[in-house]
């Protein structure tokens, strides 16, 4: 007899299971959707970050790069014998013009290599073609996202400039790199894959037609393990002291290397706050979906008891439900998260072609999911599964005093603002429903508000990107082309430009690399110096001067985030290190600024010209206004002005950040799509719980001459009261979230301010109100279908 | 007066209800012809599955017949939508049931103010009043107590008093005394008796023979047919009941 009992309860799981086939599945797709989101974004991140720290590894990342004006070759020695050092490699690197097709033009970065044998630091991967060799000549190794993005493959050419006359290289081999995962100069700079790209050269002949004989201005180095990098590198300043140190870029600063942290940043704390939160969700529904189901069999519960199954065979046969639950949305989640994260990984691939990147399979995130998936369904359920064992058998038989209404009292806010109120029960009998069990409203409530979070903190996110586009382009960057050149402009290259036919106004600046230095503080970056009058860059003063009275003064603006860093004031002095100068230069912080993108600093003409040591006013920047359209021809013929390093069109530059934001868009779509469908779970599953409870006052109601559309519009005032509470706590919180995720972006690189878009409020508002609308349809049916005569004969 | 002139509540004329359960046909009420009067007191009696509550729920437009034809207060139910039959419920039918089927969440006037806010959705307003009719059955000192704060019997006889709150044509009874102990079963029984009293029709079913000798009228069914009609020639008082 015994033996029989397990496989009887077994049986009935499967039964009420059958019974309750939409609940069910409504609630293995949620826990499935956690698994899902867990599996997916995991896997991205250990695929991406195990492919980085394999091609940092593989290609010899440099531990740090120091780049000096020129220096000779045979410093290398030197910084070879300092201790802790591994390897040195020297190279030149030249940035110069290159054509893209007949009529567009772009920067490449020339880098000089050796070819008797591979890097030593900073070496390359070949994806086509061969490494270069001493017979090759004039030949080059082409960066990978290029050569793609343009069609160049081995055997192709590629024209560049140098002192005024094209060379045209033929490439040799299509490379990936470790320093150039993403092809940036600078940190924070948005990669532009057809305008900027690296061609690997043999040294001796960038040498030769850049006419830098026996020079070197890059040296790139890696240290033994376990010492300490930064340590090394003020030793290997010292040593290169007497070549003019422009800067020391540790690892973590490299371009590249930051940009591609950020990107792994960004995929762990999605992989740690999406899954927790729709599991926490999952957790409500399954303990709402359970409780209802143990209540709605008490008579069952008792009548098993009665005939003898123990208390621990109606525990397992409740928890059973929990467990195939688990299993399921294990299974599903695995694989749609395993499909997920192959998709992401496939995305990175395809668009950003880093090197090493596979598709792993990791044992730990499947035991991981099955794990998380199984305690969240059997915390859910352990409480409802204790509760049917606890059941005696003789009281369940009678009415479920849960469903009675406790304390015979009216709710508190009904007493107070009743009098208020519509009089009628089609608006009274909702309001007291959303107080009866208020347990259950609670985790309705909280649902709710979870999803609207996380729609709310999608949506910022996107409008806060869409600010920088709209807004910050327009507002702050008021050029609509910028030119960076090697050497120079003179005043009559200006004026020559202003006259150029499409040009309304060119207002020329100075780029100068510094270091700033406060005590122990200090930051490395770029002084633009510009006319008082200079209009190309807005300001938002958060503290001091004007833009007019800061340059006027021979001032400094500096960004907040770098006034922070510094730790100065308005007022005080700050000490400039150039690499043009022996000695330093000293400037006043004269206004404090609020910038969106980077950190960039600014002071007057004649402080930028004593920063390079020159007794007059430099330029090596242009920014022009341009009034047709001929922003193209315009570049063209910038890129032949001598020196040109690089050109850009902000249009372009728009262009290109809303190309790399595709990324960003598809996990705020994912997001989107997890938040509504997370919402409408937790609603359908509450709401179904509720109407099935309900269904003999429901039907009588019905009975007493109530008709299906009152009834209806008593499930939504019921849906909306809740939706009152949850809609305003989930904007809240949203908001708060948004914030948050901003403030783990917000850095030197971004700082741009959280922007919530009114109408956004309102779509966050009605996409809720209409999942909420369309996750009652099941069970309004099935109040529609509810067979009367049957109903209000029913014991519950 | 002649047949056709009577004034008959209800009319029914050959009136059938096949179930189908799978493949067997359950015919639950066969061929029933009947007429009651205004003002009758009727009561239903018979053993269990002989087919009362499905007569009932026919009689209330809570379910329709598979044959024959239902008028009730002159018209024609036979073949109304679920729409019509709620309006014709909401109007017409005054219900009490065998487990009481009050809102839990509404105190007894606001139940029995639900009956009259239906009512008079889409009509005259009845002319009555919840805390009247409640205290008309005795409730008048709990009309403010929630279900959960009365005794079975209490609230039957809010759920009396519900049927009543629209101002019926007919008071059907399902067996309303059946999970009710002696003394308030005569409590609610005596209720009825009170409303028929003032002009209502009313039809009780129940399976205790004694207690139906309070209607005018007896009808015995069995295998859904009527078997037998006892008229009551001095129906008793429901204080005098004993069974
Ligand atoms: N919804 C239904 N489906 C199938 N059979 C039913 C249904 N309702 C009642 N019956 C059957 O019809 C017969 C009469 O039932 P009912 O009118 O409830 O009897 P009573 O009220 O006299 O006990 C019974 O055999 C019962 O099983
Ligand atoms: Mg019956």
């Amino acid at each position: 007899m015994r033996s029989m009992r397990v496989p009887m309860l077994v049986l009935k799981t499967w039964r009420d299971i059958l019974a309750r086939k939409g609940q069910f599945a409504a609630l293995i797709v949620l826990v499935a959707l956690g698994i899902m989101s867990y599996v997916g974004f995991v896997n991205a991140y250990r695929n991406l970050s195990l492919s980085a720290d394999n091609a940092y590894e593989a290609l010899k990342m440099a531990d740090f790069t120091v780049s000096v004006s020129g220096a000779p070759p045979g410093v290398v020695a030197k910084i070879e014998a300092v201790p802790g050092v591994k390897a040195v490699e020297r190279r030149l690197i030249v940035d110069t013009g290159m054509d893209i097709s007949a009529t567009n033009q772009g920067t490449v970065r020339v880098i000089g290599v050796p070819v008797g044998h591979r890097p030593v630091v900073n070496d390359v991967l070949v994806e086509q073609g061969r490494y270069l060799t001493s017979t090759d000549g004039v030949a080059g190794l082409l960066h990978t996202r290029f050569a793609t993005a343009t069609g160049h493959t081995v055997g192709s050419r590629l024209s560049i400039r140098a002192d005024g006359a094209t060379i045209d290289v033929p490439i040799k081999g299509v490379v990936a790199s470790a320093e150039y995962i993403f092809p940036v100069r600078t940190k924070g700079e948005i990669p532009a894959i057809d305008e900027f790209t690296i061609l690997y050269m043999p040294a001796h002949e960038v040498e030769r037609i850049f006419r830098m004989q026996s020079q070197i201005n890059d040296i790139s180095v890696l240290v033994e393990p376990g010492v300490d990098p930064e340590h090394v590198a003020d030793r290997v300043e010292d040593i290169l002291d007497p070549y003019t140190v422009l800067a020391t870029v540790q690892r973590a600063d490299q371009p590249s290397y930051a940009a591609l942290g950020e990107e792994i940043k960004q995929n762990r704390s999605i992989a740690a706050v999406m899954p927790l939160l729709i599991l926490v969700i999952s957790i409500l529904s399954l303990y709402i979906a359970l409780s209802r189901l143990v209540q709605s069999q008490r008579g069952e519960i008792g009548l098993a008891k009665a005939l003898g199954y123990s208390n621990t065979a109606v525990l397992g046969h409740y928890l059973l439900f929990s467990v195939i639950i688990a299993a399921g949305g294990a299974i599903l989640g695995f694989l749609g998260g395993w499909w997920l994260g192959n998709y992401t990984t496939q995305m990175y691939i395809d668009l950003l072609h880093i090197p090493y990147l596979e598709k792993g399979v990791y044992l730990d995130v499947i035991l991981g999911s099955l794990l998380m998936s199984g305690f969240a369904c059997v915390s859910a359920g352990i409480v409802p599964a204790f509760a049917s064992a606890r059941i005696a058998p003789a009281k369940a038989m009678h009415a479920d005093p849960n469903l009675a209404v406790k304390g015979g009292r009216l709710p508190l806010i009904e007493r107070l603002f009743g009098w208020a109120m519509p009089k009628s029960f089609v608006f009274r009998v909702p309001l007291r429903n959303v107080f009866r069990q208020r347990r259950r409203s609670a985790y309705a409530v909280i649902g709710i508000a979870f999803a609207v979070l996380l729609t709310l903190a999608t949506m910022a996110m996107y409008d806060s990107v869409n600010w920088l586009l709209d807004d910050y382009f327009k507002i702050t960057e008021r050029w609509d082309i910028s030119a960076v050149f090697e050497q120079p402009v003179s005043d009559a290259q200006v004026s020559e430009v202003e006259h150029w036919e499409g040009v309304s106004s060119v207002q020329p600046a100075l780029a100068v690399p510094v270091k700033l230095i406060n005590g122990s503080a200090t930051h490395e970056g770029a002084i633009t110096a510009m006319a008082p009058e200079a209009t190309f860059h807005g300001f938002r003063i958060l503290e001091g001067d004007s833009a007019k009275t800061a340059i006027g003064r021979d001032g400094l603006m500096l960004p907040e985030i770098l006034a922070k860093k510094l730790n100065v004031a308005v007022g005080d002095s700050i000490t400039v290190d150039s690499p043009y100068r022996d000695d330093d230069v000293t400037l006043v912080v004269r206004s404090i600024t609020d910038e969106a993108l980077g950190t960039p600093m600014y002071t007057s003409l004649d402080s930028g010209a004593e920063l390079t040591g020159s007794s007059t006013r430099q330029y090596n920047m242009l920014y022009l206004n341009t009034t047709s359209r001929t922003d193209e021809a315009l570049k063209d013929d910038l890129y032949d002005l001598p020196g040109a390093a690089q050109v850009m069109v902000k249009d372009q530059v728009v262009a290109m950040f809303t190309d790399m934001m595709s990324f960003t868009y598809f996990f705020f779509g994912l997001l989107l799509a997890f938040g509504f469908l997370m919402g409408f779970v937790v609603i359908y599953t509450t709401f179904t719980a509720n109407v099935l409870e309900r269904m003999r006052e429901i039907a009588t109601m019905r009975t007493i001459g109530e008709d299906t559309s009152h009834l209806a519009v008593m499930v939504t005032l019921e849906n909306l009261f809740l939706s009152l509470v949850g809609i305003p706590l989930g904007l809240w919180l949203g908001i708060r979230v948004a914030a948050a995720m901003m403030d783990s972006l917000t850095g030197e690189t971004y700082n741009f301010p959280l922007t919530v878009y009114p109408q956004t409020y309102v779509y966050v508002i009605v996409a809720s109100i209409v999942v909420v609308l369309v996750s009652e349809i099941a069970p309004i049916r099935r109040i529609l279908r509810l067979d009367l005569a049957e109903a209000t004969k029913v014991i519950e | 007066m002649a047949p056709d002139e009577r004034d008959d509540v209800v009319v029914l004329e050959g009136a059938s209800k096949v179930y189908r359960m799978g493949e067997v046909d359950i015919s639950a009420l066969r061929e029933v012809d009947l007429r009651i009067p205004r003002g009758e007191f009727v009561a239903i009696v018979g053993p269990s599955g002989s087919g009362k509550t499905t007569m009932l729920n026919l009689l209330g437009g809570l379910d329709t017949p598979t044959h024959g034809s239902i008028t009730v207060d002159g018209t024609d139910i036979t073949g109304y939508t679920e729409r019509q039959l709620t309006f014709f419920r909401r109007e017409k039918i005054g219900f009490v049931f065998q487990f009481f089927n009050l809102i839990p969440t509404l105190t007894a006037e606001e139940n029995v103010q639900f009956a009259i806010e239906l009512a008079s959705r889409d009509g005259v307003p009845p002319d009555t009043n919840a805390a009247e009719l409640l205290t008309r059955v005795g409730l008048g000192e709990r009309i403010h107590h929630f279900p959960s704060q009365l005794s079975g019997g209490e609230q039957q006889r809010v759920a009396v008093a519900r049927a009543l709150a629209k101002d019926p044509v007919l008071v059907l009874g399902d067996e309303p005394t059946g999970n009710l102990d002696f003394r308030t079963g005569k409590l609610v029984l005596g209720a009825l008796k009170e409303m028929n009293r003032e002009g209502k029709t009313v039809i009780l079913v129940t399976h205790n023979t004694p207690l139906a000798r309070v209607a005018d009228r007896i009808l015995h069914i069995r295998d859904g047919q009527i078997m037998e009609q006892e008229i009551v020639e001095n129906p008793t008082h429901p204080d005098d009941i004993v069974w």
